[in-house]
């Protein structure tokens, strides 16, 4: 056999195989497009195979015709395969029926065609019409096909313009096959067309089955968009915020047309490209019957595709160009789940907190609301008791005797101490729920503010302070918790001329301890941790001793508990001393020595 | 010259006994002074409504902030709201020394805050309040 016949048989048979696979891809797939494509290439892998057994002078002219029929017919075939993509007005699918028909009908029925050189005007004319359909057809078919590529993810555009190239190339080989005689004709002629048939081959096979390695190629720019989002995903708080990242880039990668994503109740999350659009994709994806949802699996059947993962599913209708996902596809999608399913836990998780801190917040204004109108309420009646023990001290006058006034005057010590009581509480209560801005605070310069204040009210006592530490904490907190242990030592020390000693130790790890020591009478030991509970008290309440309420020293502790740290009592020879731990974090600056003052 | 009129809005008739008190106690003014108990006898006092139609506008408004019915806040905010009322010298007395509750006050146009005090000499704070806010001096063109 001579080498144009070798090439020819090695060209018809291809063209068989490739009829081959897409008849079986339309049996796999039944969609309109592939049953188009299938019929095309049934027709030219027939029509090549048939062509090289038939001897090409011999043979009944019905064959032969038949033979022509099949050629013939592939724009056509092609034409409605493209528009199965972007389909035209039927005026324009019935023109074109219309022209194939008035081509193909003369080709049955006229029994001369003519020779080749030697044409009939008629015969002229039906092979202009000829060839004014294969043009217009084919012209067409590429031209529609290279648009439908437009706009398009990576993967369809390639591949929708592969179908368009392919089709042009086969366009010219066939026009080459006839327009080069089947013998005697120059090889380079031969060549040219069974080489323009191969290439157009080639680029269907390709167009259609990409394998991974190209797909992936093409998809790289839209897989690029994929991780960004992926990214974005951390910034999201929201579930809707999720699906509108997520599901327009996983619809772009892999090509889909429509793609939704819905929980387990059946809501729609996000969808692409639009909500209108989606709603049947969603009531299927619904229906998909999930033996047992595992998270992460992809259940793939035809026209859908579903993502199973923790709070939904995610559903994708395959678009025309990219009519399967393959196992590249699946791999990506399988891989997302863990991502997609972190997002929405997330979500939830800031939901939760978010409405968790709000609670609170409420919580605690509604508690403070209250605590006041308590605080309130318990005040009116102190109020009118005051202002009648001032009225009867009045009306009675000059009749006043020594126990009327003394009478009198525990009255009204009382109503004091019922106040401060509530005061105090209302204070215990505020320290640590209500904010405190924290400031730097010097404490040298607040022991010398507190110790001058003192001074009327005990003009014997003496406060000394050593070098102090600048402190980070609320500065009105900060005077509460000195003033309460200054004045406490005056107070209760036993002695009108009571020293208050205020020094600070820099501890390993640079925290500080204060310490406040006087040399008065002491606490006994097992009153140590008692002292510190509310309301109790070491002394019995008696005229001598007007006395704090009991919280003060309460209050001292959560003081410094607030700021961190903590306060003990602790042996001294002589009196009192209280050790105030500061840690690190609220030591701005620890003591620097200074003159003492008093 | 005729007597000042004192109208004194408070629900609690210990704190109101003592506002009226202090008041018939100022030297040299003649007062007249009134009680309502809560925040919509006040407001039907001033505008002469029902059963205090024959009365005439005070001179001087103890106020409480406190009240049922209708809120101490909002009789201060309609009097002083009102064209014909907002003359009335208003003094708010109150148990509540928030700086929110006091800003709140001025802020709807009261003309003194004067918090109850449940220590020291009240009667005498009150009194010396009572004789300030009545003088003629003080008070505006409304006396005759």
């Amino acid at each position: 056999m001579e080498a144009v016949e070798v090439v020819r048989w090695v060209t018809s048979i291809l063209l068989a195989v490739l009829g081959l696979a897409a008849v079986r891809m339309w049996v796999r797939r039944r969609t309109e497009a592939a049953a188009w494509l299938a019929a095309c290439f049934a027709c030219l892998g027939l029509g090549a195979l048939a062509g090289r057994v038939v001897p090409d002078d011999g043979g009944p002219i019905v064959v032969e015709r038949l033979l022509g029929v099949l050629i013939l017919v592939v724009p056509y075939l092609l034409f409605r395969f493209a528009d199965t993509f972007r389909p035209t007005t039927k005026a324009v699918r019935v023109a074109a029926a219309v022209l194939t028909l008035l081509v193909h009908v003369p080709l049955l029925v006229i029994a001369d065609l003519g020779t080749p050189g030697a044409y009939t005007a008629s015969q002229l004319v039906y092979i202009l019409l000829v060839l004014a359909y294969w043009t217009a057809l084919s012209t067409w078919t590429v031209v529609v096909l290279w648009r439908a590529g437009r706009g398009e993810p990576g993967v369809a555009r390639v591949r929708v313009r592969l179908l368009a190239g392919a089709a042009a190339l086969l366009n010219m080989a066939l026009i080459a096959a006839v327009a080069v005689p089947a013998e005697g004709g120059p090889l380079i002629g031969v060549l040219i067309s069974q080489g323009l048939a191969v290439t157009s081959i080639g680029a269907f096979l390709l167009a259609f089955a990409p394998p991974g390695i190209l797909r992936r190629e093409w998809r790289r720019q839209e897989e690029r968009a994929l991780r960004h989002a992926e990214r974005e995903l951390m910034a999201e708080t929201t579930a809707a915020g999720v699906a509108a990242v997520l599901v327009p880039r996983i619809a772009e990668s892999l090509g889909c047309r429509c793609a939704v994503l819905l929980d387990h109740q059946g809501r729609i999350l996000g969808a692409h490209p639009e909500l209108a659009q989606v709603t049947r994709l969603a009531a299927r994806a619904l229906d998909a019957a999930m033996a047992s949802p595992m998270s992460g699996r992809v259940v793939d059947e035809v026209d859908l595709t579903v993502l199973e993962l923790a709070n939904g599913r995610l559903a994708l209708a395959p678009s025309p160009y990219s009519p399967y996902f393959g196992s590249e596809e699946i791999a990506l999608l399988e891989a997302l789940a863990p991502s997609i399913d972190l997002a929405f836990e997330r979500v939830t998780l800031y939901e939760g907190e978010r409405r968790a801190r709000l609670d609170v917040e409420e919580a605690k204004t509604e508690l403070e609301g209250l605590l006041y109108g308590i605080s309130h309420d318990l005040r009116t009646p102190l109020v009118a008791l005051n202002g009648y023990a001032d009225i009867l001290a009045e009306e009675l006058g000059e009749a006043q005797t020594s126990e009327v006034l003394f009478i009198l005057e525990r009255l009204r010590a009382n109503v004091r101490y019922m106040d401060d009581l509530i005061n105090d509480l209302l204070e215990l209560s505020r320290i640590g729920r209500i904010e405190e801005r924290a400031e730097p605070v010097d404490l040298a310069v607040l022991v010398r503010e507190i110790a001058a204040g003192l001074e009327a009210a005990h003009p014997q006592a003496r406060v000394v302070s050593g070098p102090l530490p600048v402190l980070r904490m609320s500065p009105v907190r900060a005077r509460q918790l000195l003033s309460n242990l200054i004045q406490n030592a005056m107070k209760h020390g036993g002695r009108p001329d009571i020293t208050v000693h205020i020094d600070s130790t820099l501890l390993p790890g640079e925290g500080v301890t204060v310490s406040v020591s006087d040399d008065g009478c002491g606490i006994p030991d097992d009153y140590r941790e008692k002292v510190f509970g509310i309301f109790e008290r070491l002394q019995a309440r008696d005229s001598d001793d007007p006395g704090g309420t009991g919280i003060g020293l309460a209050i001292c502790r959560r003081i410094v508990e607030q700021a961190g740290g903590s306060v003990d009592i602790v042996d001294a020879p002589v009196g009192t001393r209280f050790d105030l731990t500061f840690p690190a974090s609220v030591v701005l600056d620890p003591a620097v020595p200074l003159e003492t003052t008093s | 010259m005729s007597p000042v009129r004192v109208l004194v809005a408070e629900d609690n008739e210990d704190h109101r006994f003592f506002a009226v008190r202090a008041l018939k106690r100022v030297e040299g003014v003649e007062i007249e002074v009134e009680g309502v108990a809560d925040g919509q006898q006040t407001l039907d006092y001033v505008y002469r409504r029902g059963a205090y139609a024959d009365r005439a506008l005070p001179h001087l408004i103890f106020l409480d902030l406190k009240m049922p019915k209708v809120d101490g806040l909002a009789v201060l905010e309609t009097i002083k709201g009102d064209p014909d009322l907002a003359p009335i010298p208003v003094v708010v007395l109150s148990s509540s020394d928030r700086p929110e509750d006091i800003e709140a006050a001025y802020r709807n146009g009261t003309n003194s805050y004067v918090t109850k005090p449940t220590v020291g000499d009240p009667s005498n704070d009150l009194k010396c309040v009572a004789t300030y806010w009545t003088s003629r001096q003080v008070l505006p063109g409304l006396l005759p």
